[in-house]
């Protein structure tokens, strides 16, 4: 169906297309039905005419042949006929003749010769001695003649005295009158046709008469039936034999006047009673539509209001059809499911599962709804001091409790807010063990208290399966009074008042203006060393700086250090950007960029004939790295760089951090022939008895150690200890951060292997430590 | 029948009588039709020396009887000049007429016998009929030549002398073919002498039926 209509305007269409088509379809029908009927009618009237014609002729006939025979039969008459007197004998014709008003008397003698004819007409002898038919006449007979464009009944009876005298011809004209009783008769109209003329005819209009000829002539007599639908004429003409004669035939013409207009009246009633279906239907089906569309209206409407979210759907207030009505209660139901439904997932969506509170984003648009009504917040982070490491001490089950237990307790306190306060505090749960109480305030002053009363509702003892749990909580504060309005920056603010608590090691902490400037910073510098990373004039560089080889006094190893000059001209803090790239996940590619640059640089100096050692930090998460050691082969091998010249410097605590992985790389790496050197040795969890299995080749003690060494008796021993149970191992000891010529003396006095630090050389870039290393300044 | 018969015979005998010598040679005539039918009532004239004179003074009176609404005799000859009576025998009238050239007359209805004779003195047929009983016709063969006889019943005739070679006969009959004012005419030859009877055919048109009115209603085409 096309849709272009309304379903309304379809069924209307439908019904009223449908009747049109059943009329027009019976009214052709009934037409032709009543053309066949009235042909039918026509030709058996034609015949019916035909025959009472022939009928009436013949009777005609008969009385005619007995008023001749009288009229023959009269002594007088043959008296006078067989004085053989003409003028006699014209004056009997003339005489009997008006006696049975006969058009026609004529005498012929036994040879069939005119003797004498009445006088009222004179005849050629020829015309009516060939017509006549031919001698003897042996009995009395009736034919049809023409005489000069003159139709006659003509009788020939034999005048008897006794024996046969003469025959005599009576003739009775068929003139219009004639013509006209015949009409009347058969009610049909006849004309009389001799050889294409007309000689008589009951018709006056001389069209027809001429149409009635053209159609005899042209069909002959062997005529179609009338056709109603084709003709036009007003009549219908059939040539038929006129009695026995001939030359003479008669047409009947039979009016179509009548049967057309009956036949016009039956189309114009067909045609008005479909116009009144029509119309009905067209009313019953707009009636009917209406129906249908007046409750599909009703439901589209329902939809419409579902589809805009109004799910109550009203009580039907019209009568319907049963099924639009159970229709419309599956809407009703429809509605109040899905409204059950969106309620349920406007709960999920807005709601932490499992402790009932709300969620981040939940909190976050009522905070902003707060905010921008001028409702001042404070905003309350709460963080549970490593509730990791409780989750698998007491099980994520009863962790999960704690958590519930936690809720109901910000419920309860929140709770007794509210019945305080016009604006509703509101809570959520922002991460596992995170939660945010938003609490609207008209001044800082209270800020205080409310925390305190806090911390008493949830710091109280937790009974967890019947252990005694007690949470260290660290709160961190923000509100829009001093810190802004903007929700998420105050949220953000809060979250990172908890984390400098924790830094802190204090319970609770205030937001401290500039922590966020900070935060921000940090955020920027990822951004800018994202950009430097991958840009080809990398704002970033190495910086080398040498160690010193105390036994030998020369430098044969360096340590490569990346250094960073910002967009604004500033030297960042390696430190600091190091540590960003390790949290932004931004360090591996970080120290691929170091490994390409280090490895060139190696490559250069090879080529120059200086067969340095290079030693490049690592991170935890580089080691780790699935392609690290792929890449670093790669690199190696695309330059003329062995292994060994290569120091791989981790942490301790980067050895720490998935220990069995970093042992197996390490092994792996060594067994390359790279070696592995232990950073910053001696102030995170030293553990000998990693030093013990890992494949390390290398000690860097700590420059915390080494910077004060030639003042600080204390460092002398630890160092000294350390260098003797470094070589005890196996190892070679480093010691970086050597400041003056005594701590070196010290360094090797208890034989340390390699010093590095400012007194010999600040880290400086490749070229300048060419140029130093080849003055010979550092040689003392 | 037997009193027509017996009137006719008389009749017969009479005119013989007074027309026909005797003879004691006889010639047999047979008169047939076309289908070899004897046909009475035909009429035979032939020429011969006249074998008599006058006889009688008195003329005869021919009698032209109507019996049961028929002419009887159907066929009268009479010599030319006689006086025929009409007697009615019926006890209905009759209105008897002629319009023949030989004789015309009317004898208006009456019954019984009418007034006095009529005279025939022109030779030709006469067709007599009756003007209120259609089927009667008769005829009155009004003779010149005294050699005019009739066949009877069984189309014969018997001449009371030879007829030689050569001799004309002129045979008249109602019905015939070439009408009723013409004579079909033969020669008498040898082969017709040889044999003892001589035989004439005579073609003649199957009688018209006697219309009557009656008879034209039923009538049909």
């Amino acid at each position: 169906m096309n849709t272009k209509f309304s379903f309304k305007t379809q069924i209307t269409w439908l019904s009223t297309s449908l009747i049109l088509l059943t009329v027009i379809f019976l009214t052709i029908s009934n037409w032709f039905r009543f053309a066949d009927y009235a042909e039918a009618q026509i030709e058996q009237k034609i015949d019916v005419a035909q025959n009472v014609l022939n009928q009436t002729l013949r009777l005609q006939e008969q009385v005619l042949i007995t008023t001749a025979s009288v009229l023959a039969a009269d002594f007088g008459f043959k008296q006078a006929v067989a004085t053989e007197d003409k003028q006699t004998i014209k004056s009997v014709l003339l005489n009997h003749g008006k006696r049975i008003n006969a058009d026609l008397m004529l005498i012929l003698d036994l040879e069939g010769n005119l003797l004498t004819s009445s006088s009222l007409y004179s005849f050629s002898a020829d015309v009516i001695e060939n017509n006549i038919k031919k001698l003897p006449f042996k009995n009395i007979h009736a034919q049809i003649l023409s005489i000069d464009n003159k139709v006659y009944q003509v009788i020939v009876v034999p005048v008897k005295a006794p024996r046969v005298i003469a025959y005599t011809v009576i003739g009775f004209e068929f003139d219009h009158s004639a013509l006209l009783q015949l009409k009347n008769l058969i009610s049909l109209e006849v004309s009389l046709v001799k050889k294409e003329h007309i000689i008589e005819s009951s018709i006056e209009d001389k069209d027809i008469k001429q149409q009635a000829l053209l159609t005899a002539t042209q069909f002959g007599t062997n005529q179609q039936s009338p056709n109603l639908l084709l003709t036009r004429s007003d009549y219908y003409h059939k040539n038929i034999a006129f009695s026995s004669s001939n030359d003479i035939h008669a047409i009947l013409s039979a009016s179509l006047i009548q049967i057309k207009s009956d036949f016009n009246q039956l189309i114009m009633s067909i045609l008005i009673i479909a116009l009144v279906v029509i119309i009905i239907a067209f009313s019953l089906s707009k009636i009917l539509s209406q129906g249908l569309s007046t409750p599909l209206n009703i439901l589209m409407n329902v939809t419409k209001n579902i589809g805009k979210g109004e799910l109550e759907v009203p009580k039907l207030s019209s009568n319907l059809p049963p099924e639009f009505t159970d229709l419309y209660e599956g809407f009703v139901l429809m509605g109040s499911a899905i409204e059950n439904r969106e309620k349920e997932i406007t709960y999920q969506a807005e709601r932490d599962m499992l402790t009932g509170l709300f969620n981040r984003y939940k909190i976050l648009s009522n905070i902003d709804v707060y905010l921008k009504n001028n409702t001042h917040l404070a905003l309350i982070t709460f963080n549970i001091k490593k509730f990791k490491a409780l989750n698998d001490t007491i099980g994520s089950k009863n962790a999960d409790a704690i958590l519930i237990e936690i809720a109901s307790r910000i419920n309860a306190y929140i709770e007794k807010l509210n019945t305080l306060n016009d604006h509703k505090s509101i809570a959520a749960r922002i991460n596992i063990d995170e939660f945010l109480i938003c609490i609207p305030i008209n001044s800082i002053d209270i800020l205080n208290d409310i925390v305190k009363q806090l911390q008493i509702e949830i710091e109280k003892t937790f009974w967890i399966a019947d252990i005694k749990i007690r949470l260290s909580i660290y709160y961190g504060i923000a509100n829009s009074i001093e810190h802004g309005t903007d929700a998420e920056r105050l949220i953000r603010r809060s979250s990172m008042a908890v984390s400098n608590a924790y830094k802190d090691q204090v319970s609770v902490r205030l937001y401290q203006q500039g922590d966020d400037e900070i935060y921000l910073y940090k955020l920027h510098l990822i951004e800018e060393l994202k950009a430097a990373l991958e840009n080809p004039n990398s704002p970033l560089f190495m910086n080398y700086q040498p160690k010193l080889n105390i036994k030998t006094g020369k430098v044969d190893k360096l340590e490569a250090l990346i250094r960073w000059i910002n967009n604004k001209g500033d030297f960042v803090n390696p430190e600091l950007f190091i540590n960003l790239a390790e949290k932004s996940g931004l360090i591996t590619t970080l120290t691929r960029w170091v490994i390409l640059e280090v490895i060139k640089q190696v490559d250069h100096w090879n080529q120059l004939g200086h067969k340095f050692k290079v030693s490049i930090n690592l991170s935890a998460q580089d080691i780790q790295h699935e392609q690290f050691i792929e890449y670093l082969l790669t690199t190696l091998s695309n330059f003329n760089v062995e292994p060994v010249q290569i120091t791989l410097e981790l942490t301790e605590r980067d050895l720490a951090d998935n220990e069995q992985l970093v042992t197996e790389r390490l092994f792996y790496l060594k067994s390359l022939g790279f070696e592995v050197s232990v950073d910053d040795y001696g102030i995170g969890q030293s553990s000998l008895a990693k030093l013990k299995n890992l494949p390390v080749d290398e000690l860097k003690i700590d420059k915390t150690f080494i910077l004060k060494l030639d003042q600080c008796q204390q460092d002398q021993d630890i160092v000294a200890s350390t260098i003797s149970l470094g070589h005890k191992l196996g190892l070679r000891v480093v010691a970086e951060g050597v400041e003056n010529k005594a701590s070196l003396e010290l360094l090797e006095q208890f034989q340390c292997d390699y010093a590095q630090g400012y007194y010999l050389s600040r880290p400086i870039s490749a070229e300048k430590f060419i140029e130093w290393y080849e003055s010979d300044e550092h040689v003392n | 029948m037997l009193t027509l018969k017996l009137r006719s015979f008389l009749i017969l005998s009479l005119c013989s009588a007074g027309l026909i010598e005797p003879a004691f040679s006889q010639t047999r005539l047979k008169i047939v039709d076309q289908h070899n039918d004897p046909l009475p009532n035909a009429v035979i004239e032939y020429t011969a020396k006249s074998s008599s004179v006058k006889s009688s003074a008195e003329d005869p009176i021919y009698i032209m009887d109507q019996i049961d609404k028929q002419f009887a005799p159907h066929v009268l000859i009479v010599p030319e000049g006689s006086l025929v009576s009409f007697p009615n025998s019926d006890d209905i009238r009759h209105h008897v007429y002629s319009f023949s050239a030989a004789k015309t007359f009317e004898l208006k209805l009456y019954a019984g016998k009418p007034k006095s004779p009529l005279r025939f003195d022109k030779e030709g047929v006469v067709v007599m009929g009756c003007n209120i009983h259609d089927s009667m016709v008769g005829y009155i063969y009004v003779a010149a030549n005294e050699h005019t006889i009739m066949s009877d019943e069984k189309g014969e005739v018997s001449l009371t002398q030879d007829l030689p070679l050569q001799t004309q006969l002129k045979i008249w009959h109602p019905n015939s073919s070439v009408g009723l004012s013409k004579h079909r005419e033969f020669t008498i030859d040898q082969a017709m002498l040889n044999k003892p009877e001589i035989t004439l055919m005579i073609n003649i048109d199957n009688p018209e039926p006697r219309n009557s009115f009656e008879e034209l209603n039923l009538h049909e085409h």
